[in-house]
């Protein structure tokens, strides 16, 4: 697991519904295209990520933009990884503890 | 400082400032033209490189979106080219893995390759073959083909090589 990874993860659990489209994803993380469409290529490859365009109307021009979601599946994953490698930022989104109650629960 | 400097610094200036406004405004129409052959390089799927052209098109700005594109291509060139030696080295790791070992000796195999029209000869310690009139990688693929595992084997195939050193594979 590497740090862009774990930076990719990190703004999608901070996202709006969990999802961002590939600048704004390079945007938030500061890494280079390459780099996070190659992630992202490999999370949707494994199925922690949707992929869907967006919704133009007939009045919007130029080229649409792709918004990348994480799934129920990709959520656990990313929290999990983020709460283990990433402890300060869990806590500062309130992952940590929802993820000791389920853990409880479990 | 003279007049002549501060003319030709403005001067430079101005031409400086056309030619960024001349890459500024083309830089986009470059773009849209590297990143379908960028996408190509990326992925063998032809439907991705579909959806990637179309979306990495969509990068904000001119010069940020023709830094985009480069970046892409660069990765994607690297990608290709990685793709291709993987290729080739599972290839003779499938070509190998069918061998049968023959366990010939060396007299045995200068012979084979005498068979096949080869002008071959002993190396002074006996241990090797020099082939005189083909390349080693010929010979190699010849003895692979003859499911023989190549021994230690020099080549020459000219009399500059010969001078130089013999090859070794």
């Amino acid at each position: 697991m590497t740090q862009p990874t774990l930076d990719v993860l990190e703004a999608l659990l901070d996202a709006k519904d969990f999802e961002l489209h590939g600048w704004a994803i390079i945007k938030t993380t500061g890494k280079s295209g390459p780099t996070v469409y190659k992630i992202l290529e490999r999370l949707l490859g494994q199925g922690h990520l949707t992929a869907r365009w967006e919704e133009q109307g007939p009045d919007d021009a130029g080229p649409r933009k792709r918004f990348y979601k994480l799934t129920p599946d990709g959520k656990v994953y990313a929290r999990t990884l983020v709460a283990e490698r990433r402890p300060a930022a869990a806590r500062r989104l309130g992952w940590a503890l929802s993820l000791l109650t389920f853990g409880r629960l479990a | 400082m003279s007049t002549s400097w501060w003319v030709a610094s403005a001067v430079g200036a101005f031409v400086l400032s056309l030619i960024a406004a001349e890459v500024s405004d083309i830089a986009p129409w470059v773009a849209d033209r590297i990143l379908p052959l960028a996408a190509r390089l990326w992925t063998r799927d032809p439907e991705m490189r579909k959806v990637y052209a179309e979306e990495w098109r969509s990068a904000p700005g001119k010069l940020f979106k023709l830094s985009v594109a480069l970046s892409f291509l660069s990765v994607g060139i690297v990608r290709e080219i990685a793709r291709h030696v993987g290729t080739a080295r599972a290839k003779r790791t499938a070509r190998r893995s069918e061998i049968n070992y023959a366990e010939l000796t060396v007299d045995q195999i200068a012979r084979l390759l005498e068979e096949r029209q080869l002008n071959v000869r002993r190396t002074d310690d006996g241990k090797g073959i020099v082939v005189t009139n083909e390349s080693p990688t010929a010979v190699h693929d010849l003895l692979i083909d003859m499911k023989v595992e190549p021994p230690v084997i020099y080549s020459s195939t000219s009399r500059r090589a010969r001078r130089r050193r013999w090859h070794l594979f």
